[in-house]
């Protein structure tokens, strides 16, 4: 493929410029720093394969930007593309017409741009970098010839991918690696789901364990059994022969007593309590006879028993005895109010005599009252006064103390009226005349700064004019109104000075255009120069307005301040702000303190007044209570005390008196009482009230002891009468139940029945022995007739071998019985459980991982190996020609110095590369210069250039500044190389640097070369160099 | 009356293939088998069904675990209370099963004879069940010429696992015909062996129900038992019911007009979605299959991480763990060499060179190259396309190995 053309309609800061790429032989662009040379490489990439999303290059023209080419190879029809920015459909033709996306993919054989740079781009990093592999390498020769031709090391570096990935995966003997962890993972699963087992053989095993149990158990029962029932047979027999010995001694003896009458068990206890009883009752008889034999005569009456009606007993003793004790206290409660009384008397007599006329109570009792408070208040109206005088003396000294005022020398009332304004207005004023002044200062420094701006850009602008002026678009718009004028004539007279004229008119304007377009940085500063100019200009003069506004608004705030102290100035005898500020504090605090004073004078002075008051209000109650008029104050006020003392023992004397009324009338009640009960009764009426009382007490007392002797007398004959009817009772019943059981046991005296018990009670005994062992003998098995004969000792020993027998089955069942049950326990113990069920689950999940891990593994393993066949393939079928292409090339760009590179072999039979000197001496990579690495790099890439070229056809190649590193003659060797392989393919070296402009015109013939200039400068663009 | 008719249970037999990833439902398929078996009795029961037909593996035939044979004996307990009896034949998987052999049935299950073919009269359902265990494995003669005729009057059922007249992917084990099945004059065959749904015929009807629950990704499908109405001794209606708690799926993706692997993990996730919807299951294990075009093969099978684990992002994250992503596979990926598009400059020779290499490799040099591996491998950790003994799985390897090369020449550009 060709690039034929390549037109940057708007591209970075390009417009409408072109690069005719037709011709064949070496292309050099050529531009200086800035000049477009980086963004006429990238337009070039974007035609090709798209621009890129976040290209710096749309700055311009944005939304717009468009680059053109026409592009071809062999066999096909040049195509002209339009590309522009975006995504989708960004191929266009020159109508703007979307083209297919994939228009290029042919002439492209599918590259993209990555690989396109790689392969078919170079430059000096590139080129270092593959120098700098070379030697990494150590000059391997497949290596070394087959990174050239892939232009990198990816495909060594995807054979060491393959293999640490596979490494990854799966090692032999390793842990770490996935694959091996997931095969222990899997190997610990397994064994914890043999773990889980419930193994059913096990079960079974223990199944039939448990049948083989059961059924010795079983048959150790039914053995059992059997000894059991033999034994019982023999025990049967042997326990058979005493019982019926025994049952044959009872019916003998029974038959030796004879005939027995019947009597019931408790014959002998009825004959003994018979007996007893008659016997107690014989002998309580006797003793009640004795007891209640003297007592029925009448003479036994007692001559004290009390008679009904008795003189002596009074109706209500308690009540009497009651009235005596409370007597007795009102007695003594008479007497001690007496004495009260008599002690208050004496005391009222007492005072009244020291007291004397003056003291006598008034006849208005209120008086008194009214008294006590006026003298109450008169000590709070001193106590007040005092307080107003230490106020006052206070104030005084303050005022004594307050600050000076000078030079003000007036009084202290001139002083408060002068007039003065409010200190917070006297502040506000203050700070308003700061803050002007603040201002004032802020606007004179900005006009100072802006004023040395003006100064230095005005000093740009003349260094500007002094290096010449570049020229206004007037004057671009002046010269191309003269070129038309010129044209105009020279075409409309045909005459040939009008034609020159027409030709310099042309010549200059084209001239100023270059210059405009070359000086478009100086004219946009000479622009920016004047228009900041001229705002700087209209900066200072703003600020000195604004500076002379600010010194207007300071005056006006000073002014302000010395019109709000006009009143206290001649006071002050100052015009200073702040020294205003502090004269009008030392007046405030002295007029305060002065109307202190004032208003401490004005309280004392009404405390006097309220004293004055009071004591008018004093000589008119002393002239009512009837004092002495001569009487002060403080006499008065004794008096009165004394007065109120008097009044107190007269009230305690009173009270004494109408104490001794109750207790009198309670002890002549008493005494009326006594002497009505005592009349009649052979008492004397002379006696006092309260010994009659206790007389008549003493006899109703003796009175009542005597009714109660009698009483109880009468009961005692009464239960003892009745004693005796029982006891005549008790004997007829024991004597009849003796005569019953002498007939019951057919006796005639009573000392008989005795023996008769006697006999009864055996006969009994028989009965009940009898009836047992007949018990006994019917619970037990009937004779056994194969027994009968058998000797006691020979069944006895029969039992005893039984019984051993016995215990050996019990043992044997016992062990069956315990064997099944821990079986039994053992099956139990089996349940439905899932344990083994989920570590198979987590087996398979391992194994299903470990599947796929072995699959990953297998197929780069496999890749691995199909890779390095490839790339053995490769290296036996680029080797020979390129390394003899190469060979050439270094020969040539070391100018002789080495001849030609060949093979060699290192110690692990591994071909290297190795260069052949002039003298025959080989060098490996390593030992090289790094320039001679470059060239030696250089010359592989070439190499590998030329033979894909042969291979695949023809594609651009792009050098970039490729010969930074290279000295002069080493260049000009490398644009020979250039050159010869622009014979193959389309070759295009941008460089920075006019001397290798130079070095290609010197060494490539004129015909293979085209030479492109980038916004040349007049004095840098190399001569005949085609511009663009 | 009604039957239900299962078979193929393998009671607690993992699923496989199922790796364990962040975020993947683990739960959801844990005991997976005996779960469905669950809902095997719940049916029998919801629907008072009188009898249930096992017909054949049970369980595994190397499973050891008799807690699973006492999960089943609880299980069949609670259809002694409803009055549901069980008829039950052994298949290939357990006809030497340790734990089936342990077990004591109870009164209302009847293992039938492996001596012979007999039959179990149900007097009161008017039902007589012929049938017969296989005695060992691998059994391959026809057991139904021994079968006894149909009891005249009666319901007569066929219970009998076997491979029929073949059937993919199982071995053919008691083979026999449909014609000699009818030929019987039974009026329902029970069968069992082969795990997909399969009504054989209808006239009598005999019918595969499938086995209970899918267990890897070739088990695909809806997987549940038959349920068999039976009016005036014969056959009205057979019903599928599904019982699986979770379903294997192979979620084809086309992927032709597909430009990057954004685009195919696009559609990727848009299938994954529609099948979960068509399938109606609460949890997909799927394995997704792209279908890609040839340009697109080697970048798919370079991304192929990339795509596993985005999927099972998208399962976990907007599918709320309703998807279980078994794998990943790229159908197309292998033709790439073919006729892809022209390789870079750069590597041109070299791909173009790759084919030959792989040739050269060939099955012999894959093998070669992962024997070290898979001999140390257990069976179980095997892949299932890939083994030692099998050339065409070996030369996909190397198809594979050669689009991995391709893939990542690419993306070396």
């Amino acid at each position: 493929m060709r690039l034929h053309r390549l037109d940057l309609l708007a591209y970075g800061a390009f417009e409408a410029r072109s690069l005719d790429l037709a011709r064949d032989g070496l292309h050099v662009v050529y531009g200086p720093n800035e000049a477009g040379k980086s963004t006429t490489l990238r337009a070039l990439l974007a035609l090709l394969f798209g621009v890129p999303k976040a290209s710096g290059d749309a700055f311009l023209h944005g939304k717009e930007l468009r680059v053109a080419g026409t592009m071809g190879r062999d066999g096909l029809a040049p195509v002209r593309v339009v590309r522009r920015r975006g995504t989708t459909k960004s191929l266009l033709d020159d109508a703007g017409k979307p083209l297919d996306p994939g228009l290029l993919d042919e002439l492209l054989g599918g590259l993209d741009e990555a690989t396109y740079r790689a392969c078919f781009g170079l430059d000096h990093e590139s080129l270092r970098r593959g120098a700098d592999e070379l030697v990494r390498g150590r000059g391997a020769l497949g290596e070394a010839l087959f990174d050239a031709a892939l232009a990198g090391s990816s495909a060594r570096k995807l054979a060491g991918e393959l293999d640490a990935e596979a490494k990854d995966i799966w090692k032999a003997r390793g842990e770490n690696p996935a694959l091996n962890a997931a095969l222990k993972a899997l190997a610990d699963a397994r064994a914890s789901k043999e773990r889980a087992e419930t193994s059913a053989e096990k079960v079974a095993e223990q199944r039939a364990g448990l049948e083989a149990e059961e059924a010795r158990a079983a048959r150790a029962r039914a053995e059992l059994e059997r000894v059991k029932a033999e034994a019982t047979r023999l025990s049967n027999a042997l326990a058979r022969g005493p019982e019926e010995a025994r049952r044959a001694a009872l019916l003998a003896e029974r038959a030796s007593l004879g005939d027995v009458p019947v009597l019931g068990e408790r014959a002998a206890e009825e004959r003994i309590e018979a007996t007893g009883a008659l016997r107690e009752a014989l002998g309580r008889l006797s003793k009640l006879e004795a007891r209640l034999g003297p007592r029925h005569a009448p003479t036994d009456v007692p001559t004290d028993a009390p008679t009904d009606g008795d003189d002596d007993l009074l109706d209500d003793a308690d009540e009497l005895r009651a009235r005596l004790g409370r007597h007795a206290v009102d007695r003594e409660a008479l007497a001690a109010a007496q004495a009260e009384r008599d002690a208050a008397r004496s005391e009222l007599d007492r005072r009244l005599r020291q007291a004397g006329a003056a003291a006598a109570p008034a006849a208005d009792p209120t008086l008194e009252a009214r008294a006590t408070a006026l003298f109450r208040e008169r000590a709070a109206l001193l106590e007040a006064r005092a307080a107003a005088v230490r106020d006052e003396d206070r104030a005084r000294s303050a005022l004594a103390e307050a600050p000076d005022v000078a030079p003000f020398d007036g009084d202290d009332a001139s002083l408060a009226a002068v007039a003065a304004p409010a200190a917070e207005d006297v502040d506000v004023l203050v700070a308003a005349v700061d803050d002007r002044e603040a201002e004032r200062r802020t606007a004179e420094t900005e006009v100072e700064r802006l004023k040395a701006a003006l100064a230095r850009r005005e000093r740009e602008r003349r260094a500007l004019a002094a290096a010449g002026l570049p020229p206004s678009a007037d004057e671009l718009a002046a010269a191309r109104a003269g070129r038309d004028r010129a044209i105009d004539a020279a075409f409309g007279t045909g005459d040939e000075p009008a034609r020159a004229a027409a030709r310099r008119a042309i010549g200059e304007a084209d001239a100023l255009a270059d210059r405009l377009r070359l000086e478009a940085d100086a004219v946009a500063r000479r622009a920016r120069l004047d228009e900041d100019l001229a705002l700087a200009t209209l900066d200072v003069e703003a600020a000195v307005d604004a500076a002379a506004r600010a010194s207007a608004r300071a005056t006006a705030a000073r002014d302000a301040l010395t019109e709000a102290f006009a009143g206290v100035l001649s006071a002050a005898a100052t015009t200073a702000p702040r020294a205003l500020r502090a004269w009008l504090d030392r007046r405030a605090r002295r007029v305060e303190r002065a109307r202190a004073v004032t208003r401490a004078e004005r309280e004392r002075a009404a405390r006097d007044a309220a004293l004055d008051a009071w004591r008018a209000r004093f000589e008119e109650l002393a002239t009512r209570a009837g004092l002495p008029a001569d009487v002060d104050e403080d006499e008065a006020e004794a008096l009165l005390a004394i007065r109120r003392e008097l009044l107190a023992a007269s009230d305690r004397c009173a009270r004494a008196e109408d104490a001794l009324a109750a207790p009198e009338t309670r002890v002549r009640a008493f005494a009326t009482a006594v002497h009505a009960l005592a009349d009649g009764r052979g008492l004397s009426s002379q006696t006092p009230p309260d010994e009659l009382a206790r007389a008549l007490l003493a006899r109703h007392d003796e009175a009542t002891r005597r009714a109660a002797a009698a009483a109880r007398d009468a009961a005692e004959r009464a239960r003892l009468e009745a004693d005796r009817d029982e006891a005549l009772e008790r004997k007829a019943r024991a004597e009849a139940a003796l005569a019953e059981l002498l007939r019951r046991a057919r006796a005639a005296d009573p000392d008989e029945l005795p023996a008769v018990e006697d006999r009864v009670a055996r006969a009994r005994e028989i009965e009940r022995d009898l009836r047992a062992v007949e018990q006994r003998l019917a619970g037990l098995p009937p004779a056994d007739p194969a027994l009968e004969g058998v000797a006691r000792e020979e069944l006895e020993a029969r039992r005893a071998r039984l019984e051993l027998e016995e215990d050996a089955r019990l043992e044997e069942l016992r062990s069956a019985e315990r064997a099944a049950g821990g079986l039994r326990g053992g099956l139990a113990y089996f349940g439905p459980g899932d344990a083994a069920a989920r570590a198979a689950e987590e087996a398979a999940a391992h194994a299903a991982r470990a599947r796929e891990l072995a699959r990953a593994w297998a197929v780069r393993t496999v890749a691995a190996r199909v890779f390095a066949g490839a790339l053995e393939a490769l290296r036996a079928r680029a080797e020979k020609p390129t390394l003899e292409l190469a060979s050439g090339y270094f020969a040539h760009l070391s100018g002789g110095a080495f001849t030609r590179l060949r093979a060699s072999f290192d110690e692990g039979d591994e071909a290297t590369l190795v260069c052949v000197r002039a003298d025959g001496g080989v060098v490996e990579p390593t030992g090289l210069s790094e320039g001679t690495r470059d060239q030696l790099y250089l010359a592989l890439r070439l190499a590998s250039l030329a033979r894909h070229v042969e291979a695949r056809g023809a594609m651009p190649v792009l050098l970039d500044d490729v010969l930074v590193h290279f000295d002069d003659a080493r260049s000009a060797r490398a644009l020979e190389l250039f050159a010869d392989l622009a014979k193959r393919t389309q070759v295009v070296l941008f460089t920075h640097h006019a001397h290798v402009v130079q070095l290609a015109r010197d060494v490539v013939p004129e015909p293979r070369l085209t030479v492109h200039a980038l916004a040349p400068r007049r004095q840098d663009v190399p001569a005949d160099a085609a511009s663009c | 009356m009604k039957l239900v008719h299962a078979a193929d249970l393998h009671l607690d037999s993992p699923l496989r293939g199922l790796e364990r990833y962040e975020g993947a439902p683990t739960e959801a398929v844990r005991g997976a088998s005996r779960r469905a078996f669950r809902r095997l009795v719940d049916l029998c029961l919801d629907e008072r069904a009188a009898l249930l037909l096992l017909a054949g593996d049970l369980f595994d035939g190397d499973w050891r675990d008799y807690s699973t044979g006492l999960f089943f004996l609880a299980e069949l307990a609670r259809l002694a209370e409803a009055g549901t009896r069980v008829v039950l034949v052994r298949g290939n998987h357990d006809a030497q099963s340790n734990v089936e052999r342990a077990l004591a049935f109870p009164a209302h299950v009847r293992e039938l004879s492996a001596e012979r073919a007999e039959s179990w009269e149900l007097d009161d359902l008017g039902v007589v069940v012929h049938g017969r265990s296989f005695p060992q494995r691998v059994v391959r003669e026809d057991l139904v010429r021994r079968y006894p005729d149909a009891v005249p009057g009666a319901f007569n059922v066929g219970l009998l696992h076997t491979a029929l007249d073949g059937r993919e992917g199982h071995d053919a084990y008691a083979p026999t015909s449909v014609a000699a099945l009818a030929a019987k004059g039974y009026d329902y065959w029970a069968l069992g062996h082969v795990h997909a749904r399969e009504v054989v015929a209808t006239a009598p009807w005999i019918v595969f129900p499938g086995n209970l629950q899918g267990r890897h990704v070739r088990e695909t499908g809806p997987k549940g038992a038959s349920l068999v109405h039976v009016e005036s001794g014969a056959v009205v209606r057979v019903e599928h019911r599904v019982l699986d708690v979770c379903r294997f799926a192979v979620v084809d993706v086309p992927c032709g007009d597909a430009t990057s692997t954004a685009d195919v993990l696009d559609r990727a996730t848009a299938a994954v979605r529609t099948r979960l919807d068509e399938e109606a299951t609460p949890l997909l294990c799927a394995r997704v299959r792209l279908h890609v075009p040839r340009a697109l093969a080697a970048r798919v099978t370079g991304d192929h991480d990339l795509l596993v684990a985005e999927l099972r992002a998208f399962g976990a994250g907007p599918l709320d763990g309703a998807l279980y992503l078994e794998g990943v596979r790229a159908v197309e990926a292998r033709a790439a060499s073919a006729g892809g598009p022209a390789a870079p400059a750069d590597v041109g020779p070299l791909v173009a060179l790759l084919a030959d290499a792989a040739g050269a490799v060939g099955v012999a040099g894959a093998r070669a190259a992962i024997d070290d591996l898979f001999r140390r491998l257990p069976a179980d950790a095997r892949p299932d396309d890939l083994a030692l003994d099998d050339d065409a799985s070996l030369g996909a390897l190397l198809e594979e190995a050669t689009a991995l090369l391709e893939a990542r020449l690419g993306g070396a550009r």
